[in-house]
């Protein structure tokens, strides 16, 4: 609970204090201070009390002072820069062109550009672009986990889970299946598409393909990055490996690298009480 | 005591830092001091900074100054930086090297993805890109060079960390200001009174640390066991000067002594008022 003040912003840095107090050692109670002041800053960004952006910055500067006293299983908080995503993004839709068409199937959002497509996840910085849409179709089927979105090129408009959109011309069809991550995970499909896209190594993804209750894992992309994909996320959830602990957030494991194969891995989910282990490497 | 005393200005008793920041293959030092960062081997920033935008090299010290002067507007070394000063925190150079090689990467794909824009003749294109481009990249270079500046040197965080909380108490008239920084700054304000107050006792007070309060700076402290007001000038005329606690006690307020001689062959006499007190003398 935060402290009994009435400024939220207040509360929430009083909260933000406590995690500093921990001992970064024990990431478990440093995580469960930091859901704290994520927990009540969605509460009071949903009640208008503090705006969004506001609650980001706090908890960025509390991960930073975190950092700075030991807490190294947060360093990617500072290569996970949103100006890097906020470039991608402008570069991408500078070389795009108009926006053609808008829909969402759920966390994902999905944008027709007249000369490229690119999926969102929204509530992380996942993101990629599928490069050229070829012409000489009418439909575009975009399958995601949450949903799958039909484009009706012809006519103009997707068919289902639609937001909003926006129609200029009829365009040809992406079949994104060849993008094998793209069925399970848009994260995935953003990194797969955004080497398709720019001419840089693609990443090397080392399959994984668990499942366990509500959670999916997809892939350990160049063996010190897991994608995870929860549908519902868990309380807590954190990677188990041989050289120690590192905290899953948000379904990308934060580093320091997870060792590569084949040294065993675990996911540990933990949701109501009750933890869930996935072995990823037995 | 018959000696008269004022209250000192912020940075005096504070002893000069100089920092040396690694620059390819070589040093360039940064030094604080008199409430000033200086680069020494910048006599100009502002205009080395103007030069570097219109496409001149630019040294990592233009971004540690540029990142210590956004630090004024955007004060989040008062969340990152230490509250007692006791307290051994420094950036992992290790990290910032990764850091770096990751704004370089960065930086190249932009790069790139420009001259592709030149190369098809998007004219449009590559003009939104450059706006939205240089913005994040002036944001990159600030996030760059406030942390090299946690990676350099405990004491110039601190010393930052200061130089921000005097900036506020010259703008805390400003109801902007205040509006935008408050709660940054009580919460300044309590995470370092309080360890020190719970020291001294003063731990009882209903409601804990969320009940003190915050006052205008240069308002009278407020201690008793029902109530704890402190203005934030507190934080610069006391917690700065690492007095804090004094035997036991809470300390207030710090005044330089005047016409007091120099005792035990030499430094600057300050008084230090406590709770519940009488004058104390301490060597600063």
């Amino acid at each position: 609970m935060p402290s009994p003040v009435v400024d939220p912003e207040l509360a929430l840095r009083l909260l933000v204090e406590d995690a500093i107090a921990q001992s970064t050692d024990d990431f478990r109670a440093v995580t469960t201070r930091l859901n704290d002041v994520m927990t009540w800053g969605r509460a009071f960004r949903a009640v208008g009390a503090l705006d969004p952006a506001d609650v980001a910055a706090l908890v960025a500067e509390a991960e930073l002072a975190l950092l700075i006293r030991g807490a190294a299983w947060l360093e990617s908080v500072l290569s996970d820069l949103p100006s890097i995503t906020a470039v991608q993004d402008a570069a991408a839709r500078a070389r795009a062109g108009a926006l053609v068409s808008v829909a969402t199937t759920g966390d994902t959002m999905i944008e027709v550009w007249e000369g490229a497509l690119s999926v969102r996840n929204v509530g992380s910085d996942a993101w990629g672009m599928a490069g050229a849409v070829p012409e000489g179709h009418d439909r575009l089927e975009v399958r995601t986990s949450t949903g799958v979105v039909t484009f009706d090129l012809a006519g103009g408009a997707p068919r289902r889970d639609v937001d909003d959109h926006v129609v200029q011309r009829p365009l040809g069809i992406v079949d994104l299946m060849m993008i094998w991550a793209a069925v399970a995970s848009p994260a995935a499909l953003a990194h797969a598409a955004l080497s398709a896209w720019r001419p840089v190594p693609p990443p090397d993804f080392e399959p994984v393909a668990v499942r366990a209750g509500d959670v999916t894992v997809i892939a350990i992309e160049r063996g010190d990055v897991l994608h995870a994909h929860y549908p519902t996320p868990p309380a807590v959830s954190w990677i188990v490996s041989e050289d120690g602990v590192h905290l899953v957030s948000d379904g990308i494991v934060i580093d320091p690298a997870v060792p590569p194969p084949p040294s065993p891995l675990t996911l540990v989910l933990v949701d109501g009480g009750t933890a869930t282990e996935i072995p990823l490497r037995p | 005591m018959t000696a008269s005393s004022h209250l000192p200005a912020w940075h005096e008793g504070l002893a000069p830092v100089d920092v040396d920041l690694p620059v390819d293959r070589d040093l360039h030092r940064i030094r604080w001091e008199d409430g000033r960062l200086v680069l020494l081997a910048h006599p100009d920033p502002d205009a080395e900074i103007a030069l570097a935008a219109l496409g001149g090299g630019r040294c990592a010290c233009l971004d540690v100054f540029d990142a210590w002067t956004a630090q004024l507007d955007d004060p989040e070394v008062l969340t990152v930086g230490r509250r007692h000063l006791s307290e051994q925190i420094q950036a992992d150079r290790t990290t910032l090297g990764r850091l770096e090689r990751e704004a370089t990467r960065w930086q190249a794909q932009w790069a790139a993805a420009m001259d592709d824009l030149r190369v098809a003749g998007d004219v449009n294109g590559s003009t939104r890109l450059a706006a939205v481009a240089e913005r994040a990249e002036r944001r990159l270079r600030t996030r760059l060079g406030f942390i090299r500046v946690l990676a350099l040197d405990v004491e110039l965080q601190d010393r930052l960390q200061l130089t921000v909380l005097a900036g506020a108490e010259a703008r805390w008239s400003d109801p902007m200001f205040r509006e935008r920084h408050r709660a940054r700054l009580h919460a300044a304000l309590i995470a370092r009174a309080w360890s020190p107050l719970e020291e001294a006792g003063f731990a009882t007070l209903a409601g804990g640390r969320a009940a003190i309060e915050l006052l205008d700076p240069g308002a009278p402290a407020v201690i008793t066991p029902e109530r704890i007001a402190l203005p934030l000038s507190w934080l610069t005329n006391v917690w700065g000067r690492g007095v804090a606690l004094d035997e036991g006690r809470f300390v207030v307020e710090v005044s330089s002594v005047d016409d007091v001689p120099e005792i035990d062959g030499g430094g600057k006499v300050l008084s230090v008022r406590g709770v519940d007190s009488d004058w104390r003398i301490r060597r600063a």
